[in-house]
């Protein structure tokens, strides 16, 4: 094995590590907001790492399209955790920690 | 090499099952939809690991496909989900 292959390998369980942690997080974190926090950290620096390793370590040539999913999933994390975001507060899901400072006064008056 | 690339891979479906199983555990709806963005991203990672075991670089193709189709359905759910509508009228 060649020094890029073990530099490949290292990203890879970097990028694995970044996962369990981000899979750890969603079960444990107290709400909604902060589980959000979790999928992006493992949809950003875990699908970078993961896919480059993986291009690092496919024959020269073949990787590129590893590249371009995680090019991909690193300009779409942020639109996804928006929306979810905003769905969770329409749906007023609840935040544990303290009170939503985005709530309007009369959203709860009328329907969300 | 090939067997510190299994680990991994053995390493990445018990994380997808766990990712998997929050969707049918969690406690609301956007929860839910949290879970099942952050398996398709799981399975993009499988796919991923596959390629250089298999040595094929069509896995790749799938993972990518995986990631665009995650994009789009999780915004139109989520979408779904806060208005009742997807489409404006």
């Amino acid at each position: 094995m060649n020094a890029l292959a073990w530099l490949g390998i290292l990203g890879l369980y970097t990028g694995i590590a970044i996962c369990a942690a981000g899979v750890l997080g969603i079960y444990r974190f107290p709400d909604i907001y902060t589980r959000l926090n979790a999928l992006a950290k493992v949809t950003t620096m875990g699908a970078l790492l993961v896919h480059l390793s993986s291009a690092a370590l496919l024959p020269w040539g073949q990787g590129e399209k590893g590249v371009l999913t995680a090019l991909v999933l690193l300009l779409t994390t942020p639109v996804v955790t928006q929306a979810i975001a905003l769905t969770a507060h329409i749906l007023r899901t609840c935040n544990v920690n303290r009170e939503d400072d985005l709530r309007h006064p009369q959203q709860d008056e009328g329907p969300g | 090499m090939v067997s510190l690339l299994l680990i991994a891979l053995i390493i990445l479906v018990l994380l997808a099952l766990a990712a998997t199983w929050r969707i049918a555990t969690a406690p609301s709806l956007p929860d839910r939809l949290l879970a099942g963005d952050l398996t398709i991203a799981m399975l993009t990672f499988i796919l991923a690991v596959a390629a250089i075991l298999g040595g094929s670089e069509y896995y790749l193709d799938a993972a990518l496909v995986a990631a665009l189709l995650a994009f789009t359905s999780t915004i139109i759910l989520a979408k779904f989900i806060a208005r009742g509508h997807v489409m404006e009228e």
